[in-house]
């Protein structure tokens, strides 16, 4: 009786959890991944704010900018986010100040400095955090969805 | 006398039970079934949706509510074999919609983070509620069958 009925549930609910719930988790996954990427090159940007060339005129550090992308995972064939490219802001320009004793100072005396604005990385910091966090409570309903199936052969 | 009046018992519910499982083409489980194959799906778009919050471009999706069907009425054909005509549709495919807020981002992206997690939770419920459901009809069949 009882290998009958467990036989009858798992006929009836096996097929249907297991492949979209761990899509779904998959998803997530993906999502908190590129949002940790995301944060490692907010981090890189904030640690290098101060960074300027060691040679008269040369570059200061250019702000990194991350962009994400949707693309097929090989393993299962889902369109999840992906890290498209990691590129270099060539848009805002560099600050300058006047600091004739640098080294990097050019002959007018002025040292450029990272186009890195603190607060442009703050926000995007807490908007990655946001994210992250929402991930992090899709995959929690998915695996509590999960067990609870599981639960049902009991 | 009371072993007596369990069987009866037993006997009374598996005349109301197995018609609804045998008869009807155990529509109770399958319709339950096919619920919780939408809620399944449903929840995979919305972690889509929630993973793709920042994509440049991405257009929130959903999944179209479950439509009633009316069922058929007079005997129906049983469907044994996935290769039968019977008047299930086969598979469990449920249209996908966009579900985009009209504030568009600068970037081409319309997810609404909060919506998402609001359509989570209500997906979360409506996936607890029909596996206690799907429970209790199943300590009824095992009234039914003598074992408890």
């Amino acid at each position: 009786m009882r290998i009958i009925l467990s036989l009858l549930l798992i006929i009836s609910s096996s097929p249907v959890s297991a492949r979209n719930l761990s899509e779904a988790i998959e998803q997530s996954a993906a999502g908190m991944k590129t949002q940790s990427a995301r944060m490692k090159v907010i981090a890189q940007n904030i640690a290098n704010s101060g960074s300027t060339g060691t040679t008269p005129g040369a570059e200061p550090y250019r702000r990194k900018i991350i962009t994400l992308k949707q693309k097929v995972d090989p393993e299962t064939g889902n369109m999840v986010v992906k890290v498209d490219r990691i590129g270099r802001d060539y848009r805002t320009p560099f600050s300058a100040k006047y600091d004739p004793n640098h080294p990097a100072a050019d002959n007018n005396g002025y040292v450029l400095l990272p186009n890195v604005s603190s607060t442009t990385e703050k926000l995007d910091m807490k908007e990655s955090e946001r994210s992250y966090e929402a991930n992090l409570g899709a995959i929690g309903t998915s695996k509590r969805m999960y067990m609870n199936t599981l639960d049902l052969l009991r | 006398m009371q072993k007596i009046m369990k069987k009866l018992a037993a006997f009374i519910i598996s005349i109301f039970v197995f018609p609804a499982l045998s008869c009807a083409e155990d529509s109770v489980f399958t319709d339950m079934k096919k619920h919780l194959s939408y809620l399944n799906q449903r929840q995979a778009l919305i972690s889509k949706n929630i993973a793709n919050a920042d994509t440049p471009g991405y257009k929130t999706l959903d999944l179209a509510p479950i439509k009633s069907q009316k069922s058929p009425r007079g005997i129906s054909l049983a469907g044994t074999s996935p290769m039968h005509i019977t008047h299930h549709k086969a598979g469990n495919n449920f249209q996908t919609v966009r579900d985009g807020s009209p504030d568009t981002a600068i970037n081409g992206n319309d997810v609404v983070l909060e919506e998402e997690m609001v359509k989570m939770s209500q997906t979360d419920m409506e996936y607890q509620k029909t596996l206690s459901l799907m429970r209790q009809m199943t300590s009824l069949v095992k009234v039914a069958i003598g074992d408890q």
